[in-house]
């Protein structure tokens, strides 16, 4: 073999393991390279994991403690009930049978505000649907057993939009304390609720022919109106109350995210 | 006369309903069970036209008492006794063949309505129970065999103002019927809601060869 041979040889044979290095060292750094933006992946994807499985294990918790104040304390009001009722069809003292009725609608009351705290701990419930339902059937309930004639109406509703146990039950309880409120006070022969939200919550609540109130003399008489303006700045919604000839007009205001809930499900 | 019997596992509950039947003229209340393992054992021979179900029974459910009892008596009617009307367990007692439910906290006079609607061929029904029953038989991914009975556009239209929240008396006048006609409707779809339930099982013997 001559020099010039050998040199070429060398060469090329040099220059091939330099490109094999090179190629080599390109695909263990790309490997390297996948390996951790997969380690990466995964980390991520374990804490959403870990993220989901805590929220679903807070959810069953939720669900358990619901469970169980049901069957419980629920069955254990309804003995007190019956037991009252019992007494009070078995005496003709009359101081007894009025002290013994009290017991029973106490009962009675608390087994339905449980329901209502059962109610808004349901994540099944967290979407405007589960609140609009509850709130219609309360509502036309309510008024028709006192005899107010009354209308319900949904405009331009998304079912869908997600809403959390907490401003839900804030909601029920201002709307019932309004009504509550209505009828003890507004002599209102009728009473129309309107509901619109896309995605963001407006009740309206119009008193027909309502002797009306002030609502800030009615502040400092009760705790009811009190109590509504605390749910409303706990939920950062808005309540404003307006006279219009002889109704009496309140506007219930809360910002939704347009965020969809779709979880309720059969389990 | 209207015949009816009694599961519940506490006592003073269960003698004060009795009471409240018996002093009706209409109807008549001669036998109580503690337990659903006596009633699984007695209900069958006796003559019955309705029995109330407490739910929560110390050893079997009270579901487990109707899915025994519905097939052994098919003219019974079986009405759940419950504290709260927004329940799974409702839903679950209904698709094991209960036909209505009364709740335990109800006046004495809305309870003996309850019984005489029942009686009758009525239902109620609220509004998570019928979203529940629409997701049953729209979201049903198991084809259905002949014994699969689908819900009529009014059944389905009638479901859906349920689920809104809406009264009785005000799907009657939305849909121009009458109220009994709506609670009618209601018993009918509970009805489908058992075969559909029983289809479901039937469908998942299909698929895996075995009863889970």
């Amino acid at each position: 073999m001559r020099e010039e041979e050998l040199i070429v040889v060398t060469a090329f044979t040099a220059s091939l393991l330099l490109s094999a290095l090179l190629i080599w060292f390109f695909i263990s750094y790309q490997k390297r390279k996948n390996e951790y933006v997969n380690s990466q992946k995964d980390a991520q994807l374990r804490e959403q994991e870990l993220i989901i499985q805590n929220q679903l294990n807070l959810e069953n918790e939720r669900n358990r403690i619901a469970s169980e104040m049901h069957d419980d304390l629920g069955s254990g009001l309804t003995v007190i009930k019956y037991l009252s009722d019992n007494i009070v069809s078995n005496t003709f003292d009359n101081t007894i049978k009025e002290d013994v009725n009290k017991i029973a609608t106490y009962s009675t009351v608390l087994v339905k505000n449980m329901s209502e705290i059962i109610w808004a701990m349901n994540s099944r419930f967290d979407n405007v649907q589960g609140l609009i339902s509850y709130l219609r059937r309360f509502s036309v309930e309510f008024l028709d057993d006192n005899n107010v004639s009354n209308t319900f109406k949904e405009n331009d509703l998304n079912y869908d939009i997600n809403i959390s146990g907490e401003k839900r039950r804030n909601l029920f309880l201002v709307v019932k304390e309004l009504l509550h409120n209505s009828v003890k006070y507004s002599k209102a022969k009728e009473i129309n609720i309107s509901i619109t939200g896309q995605p963001d919550l407006e009740i309206v609540i119009i008193e027909k022919q309502s002797v009306g109130f002030d609502p800030l003399i009615m502040k400092e008489k009760g705790n009811g109106l009190f109590n509504i303006e605390k749910r409303m700045a706990n939920i950062e919604g808005k309540i404003s109350y307006k006279r219009e000839d002889n109704d009496m007009i309140i506007k219930i205001f809360l910002h939704l995210e347009p965020e969809i809930k779709t979880n309720f499900k059969s389990e | 006369m209207i015949k009816i019997s009694i599961i519940e596992d506490i006592k003073d509950v269960a003698f004060s309903v009795q009471a409240m039947i018996n002093s009706q003229s209409d109807m008549i209340c001669d036998h109580i069970f503690h337990n659903a393992e006596e009633a699984m054992m007695f209900v069958p021979h006796q003559d019955t036209d309705i029995v109330i179900v407490d739910i929560g029974l110390p050893r079997a459910s009270g579901i487990d008492a109707i899915t025994t009892l519905k097939g052994k008596c098919p003219n019974v009617l079986f009405c759940m006794f419950t504290v709260y009307e927004d329940d799974e367990k409702i839903f679950r007692s209904l698709q094991a063949g209960a036909n209505g439910y009364i709740l335990k906290g109800a006046s004495k006079d809305k309870i003996l309505t309850s019984i005489r609607e029942l009686a009758e061929g009525g239902s109620p029904m609220s509004p998570t129970i019928a979203r529940r029953i629409i997701e049953t038989f729209t979201e049903k991914k198991v084809q259905p065999t002949n014994n699969a009975l689908p819900l009529t556009t009014r059944e389905m239209e009638l479901l859906q103002l349920l689920a809104k929240g809406m009264l009785y008396k005000e799907i009657g006048e939305t849909l121009s019927i009458t109220t009994g006609t709506v609670k009618q409707h209601i018993h009918k779809i509970y009805e489908k809601l058992q075969v559909t339930n029983k289809t479901e099982a039937i469908n998942k013997l299909n698929v895996n060869g075995v009863a889970n």
